[in-house]
């Protein structure tokens, strides 16, 4: 059937039974309405005027602007062979002008367009008339005392009898209203878009809250009521995870902490803390109960992981408390503290062979308790040399060249291998977290000196060691010629390590690059800083937070995020570095994008320092996915 | 829908001749200016109200109106002038957006094995709305091209273009119907 035919038949449709039924109702209420001494009235149509809109003598012009200027439109005509421009009341209204304004002309028409859009309005005008095509823009009208108004003009070609264009008719009609809500819905939604709706509290891999999370909900349900925390230790049966057999390391938290996801009970919260390690905030009395029942059921379980089964061993440490943020000692408990308290109790789990350890938080709360236990670990660490460090290599994206490479700390204890994050935390919280940060800036240049010339390390600073002139002190001894170059030693710190504590920073940071040493702030974009360190504090590089980077292909918020850090580095005159860098597509884009550095699986895993001394075979050490050390957890100290 | 009938101050007469006149023209035409309104309107509880009130006022001022080349133009017109009112109050109350149920929103299946008209209405849904109105007033309703453009109040060469148009995306939407392919 083609549009013709469609046509004649549409136009053939008899009247149904249905239609007239409908015309008899209507007409009744016609007779009703009309043909009685009640009438009905409409203004509407009045306006429409009465003329027959037939009428064959009406010139086209004429008529269209009637009609426009019925509806509120403003009109002007443009008669190229006469070279006449003139346009309506409304239209002088429209442009700014008084109405009745006696001169209209193209310059006087062109003076009201926006400086910007001129050329393209009137290149429209001469379209229509040249093509005999319409046009419809949208324009902006600069009207006195710089208001700025959207404006639409629709252009038609006038022609005489034979056809030939004669001239161009346009209605116009002020739309600001109608484009203002439509870039205004557009910003909204794009902000909707970009917002993020997790606070950046999660571990990227398993999803569940991180250690920042963890001790935020553990810290609000303490000024709730009482409850508990439930440390994990859970390991594969028959081989490590990414080590030992067919089943990668992501996947198997992945698989754990789904299930610990469905374990969870309203109220309570998971997080993952590390490797293999996870923690439960039990809400509520019931916790060993309820900690015994999660142990069972992880342990009773046959998990799927990469498509193959997997059975867990599990420890657990318990602390509870009491909801009114004081032990029975009367001191006041930190959320640090309770975690200290459920390691230990994991620790004497793990050591006695039984599934739960539970620890009486006053016990450790009395002078010597907790902390004691604690300082002999951290202790024993530096002093039995248990301390490890690993080196992860950054490469610079402009030559493809390693010259960098961050130190990571690990405790070893017993066969694992402890991540910083929750050692470090620890040591803070003893006040032993210089020590530990002299250890290994002492080996880092120890290490240095058996490096190449070229190579440079960078190694992490906590909040506390900023503000410590003996670890200052310290440092420049150990820097002092005929030491290494204090140029091939960076210093990385956080955001949040620098709250509250801006002036050591700043004295800290001014001795040291005084001797040559670099810093970095670390972590950007996640912590609690402010710009204003950036233009206060003489940072040389600039780390872009993992959380950024490590979805940016998926994720237009991040990009955006990047994007605007990498413009404001090239700004600064500060090298930008690039964290969790898993992919070569996405190192491809930092690349094209102008960050220096990129750190992440992409370019090199985490390995033991002593790797770095040995000669290099050819494509070792910057290739991807080399594996023997463990994984990297990053997590912030 | 239309503003509520207020007491005319001077009653409305008409003589059973010019009663019986209405009446017919208002039976002739109420079909083909319901189709037309339901072509341009999505809802057709709107569109019927239109329809109607459109040809309401027609017999309001059926003396003058009668004496035009066609009446039924003027109607149409008057419809077309309606749905511009409503859109534009719609418009503003709605946050600056035409809400969906009145929108030109040409996104609406193709509904399968239905009859002619609703067939039809689809169709015409999907084109323009002036594209629609210029096909219908002229292919449809009888109306010369100059005539149409006068009741749409565009000028002859822009009604020949939306015309033009119009029938080309209905061959092209018959066609891909017809292979199946119509969204």
């Amino acid at each position: 059937m083609n549009v013709d035919e469609l046509l004649r038949r549409t136009a053939a449709i008899p009247v149904t039974r249905f239609d007239e039924a409908v015309i008899r109702r209507n007409l009744s209420r016609v007779r009703t309405l009309m043909w009685t001494d009640q009438g009905s009235s409409s203004a509407a149509e009045d306006e429409l005027g009465l003329d027959d809109p037939l009428r064959p003598d009406e010139d086209e012009a004429d008529r269209i602007a009637r009609a426009g200027q019925l509806i509120g439109m403003g009109t002007f005509t443009w008669s190229p062979a006469a070279g006449k421009l003139a346009w309506s009341r409304k239209m002088s209204e429209i442009l700014g002008y008084h109405q009745g304004f006696a001169h209209p002309s193209r310059a006087a028409l062109l003076d009201r367009i926006h400086a910007a859009d001129r050329e393209a309005f009137w290149l429209a005008v001469e379209e229509t008339f040249e093509s005999c095509n319409l046009q419809d823009i949208v324009l902006r009208v600069l009207r006195p005392q710089s208001a700025t108004r959207y404006v639409r003009f629709y252009m038609q070609v006038l022609t005489d009898e034979g056809g030939t264009p004669r001239g161009v008719i346009a209605t116009a009609q002020d739309v600001s209203d109608k484009v203002f809500a439509e870039k205004e819905a557009e910003r909204l939604k794009q902000r909707c878009e970009t917002i993020l709706t997790r606070l950046e509290e999660h571990d990227p891999v398993t999803t569940l809250l991180n250690w920042r999370g963890f001790d935020n909900e553990v810290d609000r349900a303490r000024r709730i009521g009482p409850g508990a925390v439930l440390l994990l230790r859970i390991e594969a049966l028959g081989g490590r995870p990414g080590q030992d057999g067919p089943v990668s390391w992501e996947d198997f938290m992945r698989v754990i902490a789904d299930f610990l996801r469905r374990l969870k009970q309203v109220g309570d919260e998971v997080a993952c803390l590390g490797e293999n390690e996870f923690a439960f905030l039990l809400c509520g009395t019931e916790a060993e109960a309820k900690a015994r029942s999660v142990i069972a059921d992880l342990e009773n379980r046959n998990f799927l992981a990469g498509g193959h089964r997997i059975q867990v061993s599990v420890h657990g440490g318990l602390v509870a408390f009491d909801g009114s943020r004081r032990a029975r000692a009367g001191r006041e408990e930190s959320v640090g503290s309770l975690l200290i308290d459920a390691d230990v109790a994991l620790y004497e789990a793990r050591r006695s062979g039984s599934p739960l350890g539970m620890v009486d938080p006053a016990v450790q709360a009395a002078p010597g308790g907790r902390q004691e236990s604690w300082r002999a670990r951290v202790r024993s660490a530096l002093e039995e040399g248990r301390m490890t460090l690993f080196a992860q290599p950054l490469r610079s994206l402009h030559d493809g060249q390693v010259t960098r490479y961050e130190l990571l700390l690990r405790l070893v204890d017993g066969e694992d291998l402890v991540t910083p994050a929750k050692f470090v935390a620890m040591a803070e919280s003893l006040g032993m977290v210089d020590r530990v940060d002299l250890w290994v800036i002492k080996e880092a240049v120890k290490l240095l000196a058996h490096l190449e010339a070229g190579i440079r390390l960078q190694v992490n600073l906590s909040a506390r060691s900023l503000g410590d002139p003996a670890l200052l002190a310290a440092i420049e001894k150990l820097l002092e010629p005929p030491s290494v170059d204090a140029s091939r030693l960076t210093f990385e710190i956080t955001e949040t390590a620098m709250i509250g504590n801006t002036a050591d920073t700043r004295h800290f940071v001014d001795r040291l690059r005084a001797l040559g040493c670099q810093f970095a702030l670390d972590d950007f974009g996640s912590g609690y800083g402010s710009l204003i360190n950036l233009k206060s504090l003489p940072f040389d590089i600039l780390k872009i937070d993992g959380e950024f980077v490590h979805d940016s292909m998926d994720n237009k918020t991040s990009r955006a995020m990047i994007e605007a850090i990498v413009h404001m580095c090239k700004g600064l005159g500060i090298l930008s570095q690039a964290e969790f860098v898993e992919d070569k597509q996405l190192l491809t884009w930092l690349a094209d994008l102008g960050v220096d550095f990129a750190q992440g699986y992409a370019v090199g895993r985490p390995r033991p320092v002593e790797e770095l001394l040995v000669p290099e075979r050819p494509g070792a050490g910057s290739g991807e996915g080399e594996g023997d050390p463990p994984e990297e957890f990053h997590q912030s100290a | 829908m239309s503003p509520e009938p207020t007491r005319n101050p001077e009653p409305f007469r008409l003589s059973p001749q010019m009663q019986a006149e209405c009446e017919a023209f208002y039976a002739d035409n109420f079909v083909d200016v319901r189709r037309y309104a339901r072509c341009l309107c999505r809802d057709w509880h709107i569109a019927d109200d239109l329809a109607h009130d459109a040809l309401l006022a027609a017999i309001e001022r059926w003396p003058r109106v009668r004496e035009h080349e066609r009446p039924l133009a003027w109607v149409l017109k008057t419809l077309r002038f309606k749905l511009t009112r409503l859109e534009d109050s719609l418009t503003r109350r709605n946050g600056g957006e035409l809400p969906d149920d009145v929108a030109d929103d040409r996104s609406a299946g193709l509904m399968a094995d239905v009859d002619l008209h609703l067939m039809v209405t689809d169709l015409m849904q999907r084109l323009q709305p002036r594209e629609a109105q210029a096909v219908m007033l002229c292919d449809w309703l009888g109306f010369t091209e100059r005539q149409a453009a006068a009741v749409l109040d565009i000028a002859l060469n822009t009604l020949k273009g939306y015309k033009h148009a119009g029938r080309q995306k209905l061959e092209a939407m018959l066609k891909a119907a017809e292979e199946g392919n119509l969204r």
